[in-house]
């Protein structure tokens, strides 16, 4: 059941008026049975995954949270972290490794193990985290340990965010699933009108863009400037297909009476990368930063006698070592190859390079007067971030390191001419994007968002509705980020 | 001074609901209107889309004629497969080949009627079924070229709804592909040969297989979505029917084959078997056919992703050869086509 099939909508229906239509306290029936049903409709059997992780999580915490010894607290949570861990490399890197050790046996040893087909169960990369990060915050004694087995399945669990997030923390998500909001028409007008513009997003831009980038990712050889062209527009394929499902996921936990996160804040507007990492799936890189970065970074300083080493600030040695390990990681979580890795470690290069470089730049621009017109400024800031990021997710999108290389040696400046139509609607596709998203970010300030009367912006959400219909791509495409 | 506010208070709390239950009006008002004109837009844009090929003159000018001794019919699946360039240099037999998708075997039994009128009766035909065959109808694209009404699925009669547009959903489609590719040919200067297979016979005649394939690095976790086959008579088997004792009568020998499906597909394929025997019940009576199975993983490696062009695609409801896989195909394909074209000259003969 996708999102973006007309089964689960009718799910949803019956799922809200079933949770509505209960008493506030056992609302939580409902919830985790929908989201029982919603996670085995992909394989029954991944649901066995999912409850043998939440109950091993569970009981775990309960037994750390009321420990004593430190030590037996740190074991606990050696386990709590552990399992699902092991759980998460079963499934999904098994096959990487067996590749990785295969290879560096191959000037030793012709035994092969052959292909791992394991079937990672959908979602495993995000409840992992989920659990993770509940597991972390009680140990540290941010947040208590859950005493109620049905909320904390929930939290795992809930339907609009195991698939592929946003990567909830329990301090936020717990205490809402115990105080169940009432029944309020605007927020789920709200929903309603956040999940519409998603499943816009997914369906008629990026699955739209979907047929032009992979035309050009598909063979590259001697597409010249439509392999520029692919890779921006695949920037902006991946973030509609992703915020989308974002948009809809909150939407939906909206029209329920939660307030989940939110997930992307126009990350192609970001003028550096490490503001692009604020604002591209900002549960997971805030997750990594609390998680991974921050104490990686502290662990480093740490060690680090004095101020400084090999004439270097320890601060920086932190941060290096730091970010590098975390976009390395990060790039693997993503999948499990070693492409995603790189692409991981790209980006963690641009970091480091971008704090090393930090105070040269600073000088270079008021040398060249950059800095006494700060819009230039702002927009020289921000194409060049966005061929930066572009870069990369070439990286990201390629089936291989070669498919990559020949992708970028190809490119050139002149246009074949197969293929433009499909490159002007794609371009058209992309302003109607950017347009729309202008208008929703400035709707305060847009004269005609303002003063409209309700009458007619019924007219316009009908347009909107028939437009989602006559364009979307009827094709079941699944999301992006299921993959991960 | 209290009442008073109390009472202004529930106005325009009335005031506010009944603006509500009228936008609500307008909006339902509105999607019907706008689903109607979109709708009627995307019916006007449709003929001049779709009536472009002129089916009849291209078979007139087809050079050769009575050496077109072999005619190819089938999907897009017999498309990707079978080509007259590789029949041709391995028998020295020309061949034409109408295989294409949207074409079901309504479309095939109405071709086959004008080829014998325009061409001539062919000696030999190679017919590709599919599994989905008695599910298929014939497009209403390609029903055109007959004057003739595809039947609903083809999107030659419209469903009805409260939203037109949704309830035309793949005929929508169908229309916005074709509009695109119509600018697309319109915007494209001329520069060297554009190729057409199904405008230009010489562009058939070349076609070797498409070049793709992209394989995915890690298994995307779904289920499959078993498909149990559809069984015969079905949308349009009746014209499959017709055809088979149209070409017995006349004496055409006939090679029904079974291209090979990416292993995915056929694990989702279940009635596999089920399919074949209805095609061998089909013919059982007809000694001019043979019926060929080349979807049997002792015969051909189903599993190699390069062999298709959805190879490596963890969902796929269909799958196609890719020009890897076309060799690979040829390698049993051509000497089987060799037996039974010396079978079948024995026969003709005797």
């Amino acid at each position: 059941m996708l999102f973006n099939s007309g089964a689960f909508w009718s799910f949803l229906a019956a799922a809200c008026c079933a949770y509505y239509l209960t008493p506030r306290r056992f609302r939580w029936v409902p919830l985790l049975a929908a989201s029982y049903y919603f996670y085995a409709s992909f394989r029954p059997s991944i649901l066995a995954v999912l409850v043998f992780l939440t109950g091993f999580v569970y009981l775990v915490t309960r037994v750390m949270q009321s420990a004593h010894s430190r030590t037996t607290r740190r074991l606990l949570l050696v386990a709590d972290v552990g399992v699902p861990l092991l759980a998460l490399v079963v499934f999904k890197y098994v096959g990487l490794i067996a590749e990785l050790l295969e290879y560096l046996g191959s000037p030793f040893t012709r035994a092969s193990v052959g292909p791992i087909n394991v079937l990672a169960p959908i979602g495993i990369s995000f409840y992992t985290f989920k659990l993770l990060s509940y597991a972390i915050d009680v140990y540290h004694h941010r947040i208590a340990a859950e005493r109620h087995p049905g909320y904390f399945a929930l939290y795992v669990s809930f339907f609009p965010q195991i698939l592929a997030g946003p990567i909830e923390r329990p301090g936020h998500l717990l205490p809402q699933l115990r105080q169940s909001a009432a029944f309020d028409l605007s927020a789920i007008w709200a929903g309603v009108k956040l999940a519409a513009w998603g499943l816009f997003k997914k369906m008629v831009v990026a699955d739209r863009l979907a047929y032009y980038v992979g035309e050009v990712f598909v063979s590259p050889e001697y597409k010249g400037f439509h392999l520029v062209l692919g890779a921006w527009f695949y920037y902006f394929q991946i973030y509609a297909d992703f915020s989308g499902y974002s948009d809809i996921s909150i939407g939906i936990s909206r029209a329920l009476g939660f307030s989940p996160p939110a997930n992307f804040d126009y990350p192609y507007l970001s003028r550096s990368v490490s503001q692009f990492w604020t604002r591209w799936h900002i549960t997971l890189s805030t997750w990594l930063r609390d998680y991974l970065f921050v104490p990686i970074t502290y662990a480093v300083m740490r060690r680090i006698d004095g101020d400084t080493w090999l004439g270097i600030r320890t601060e920086t040695w932190g941060y290096v070592v730091g970010m590098s390990a975390t976009m390395l990681l990060g790039g693997l979580w993503h999948g499990a190859a070693f492409t995603f890795a790189a692409w991981g470690a790209l980006h963690g290069a641009f970091l480091v390079c971008s704090y090393v470089t930090k105070k040269a730049r600073r000088l270079w621009c008021r040398a060249i007067g950059l800095s006494r017109v700060p819009r230039l400024h702002h927009a020289v800031s921000l194409v060049v971030t966005f061929q930066f990021v572009t870069l990369a997710w070439i990286l990201f999108r390629a089936t291989s390191f070669e498919n990559a290389w020949t992708y970028v040696r190809y490119m050139q400046i002149r246009l074949p001419a197969a293929g433009r139509v499909n490159l002007l609607f794609g371009a058209l596709v992309v302003l109607v994007l950017l347009a729309a998203e202008y208008v929703q970010r400035h709707a305060d300030e847009v004269w005609v968002v303002r003063r409209v009367p309700v009458e007619v912006k019924a007219v316009g959400y009908a347009l909107f509705a028939v437009m989602l219909i006559v364009f979307s791509v009827d094709t079941n495409n699944p999301f992006i980020y299921f993959r991960f | 001074m209290r009442t008073s506010s109390r009472a202004t208070g529930s106005a325009s709390a009335g005031t506010s609901r009944r603006r509500t239950a009228l936008a609500v009006l307008v909006f339902v008002l509105a999607v019907v209107a706008f689903d109607r004109i979109f709708f009627t837009a995307l019916q006007l844009a449709q003929p001049p889309v779709d009536r472009r090929s002129e089916l009849r003159k291209k078979l007139e000018g087809l050079p050769d004629k009575r050496q077109h001794r072999m005619l190819i019919l089938g999907t897009s699946r017999t498309f990707e497969a079978v080509h007259p360039a590789y029949i041709a240099r391995e028998l020295g037999i020309r061949s034409y080949k109408e295989a294409f998708q949207g074409k079901g075997p309504r479309y095939n039994y109405e071709f086959y009627q004008l080829y014998e009128r325009v061409v001539g009766r062919p000696k030999w035909v190679i017919y590709g079924v599919d599994y989905f065959l008695f599910e298929i109808t014939s497009e209403q694209w390609a029903m055109d070229r007959f004057n003739m009404r595809a039947d609903a699925r083809g999107g030659g009669q419209m469903r009805g709804g409260v939203l037109l547009t949704l309830a035309n959903k793949p005929t929508d489609d169908r229309t916005i592909v074709r509009a695109l590719e119509a600018l697309q040919e319109r915007m494209v200067v001329p520069s060297g040969h554009q190729f057409d297979a199904e405008k230009n016979p010489a562009d058939m005649d070349a076609y070797l297989g498409p070049d793709v394939y992209q394989p995915t690095r890690r298994e995307i976790p779904v289920t499959f979505d078993p498909k149990p086959f559809p069984p015969f008579p079905g949308a349009e088997g009746r014209y499959f029917a017709r055809l088979l004792e149209q070409w017995r009568a006349e004496g055409v020998g006939v090679m029904l084959i079974y291209t090979p499906d990416y292993v995915r597909v056929h694990e989702r394929n279940y009635e596999h078997g089920k399919a074949v025997a209805c095609f061998r019940r089909l013919i059982q009576n007809h000694p001019n056919c043979v019926f060929i199975d080349y979807c049997d993983p002792r015969k051909f490696p189903l599993y190699r992703a390069s062999f298709f062009e959805e190879g490596g695609r963890p969902i796929a409801v269909n799958s196609h050869l890719s020009k890897y896989g076309v060799v690979e195909f040829n390698r049993l394909f051509i000497p089987d086509l060799r037996r039974f074209i010396q079978g079948s000259e024995q026969r003709v003969d005797y």
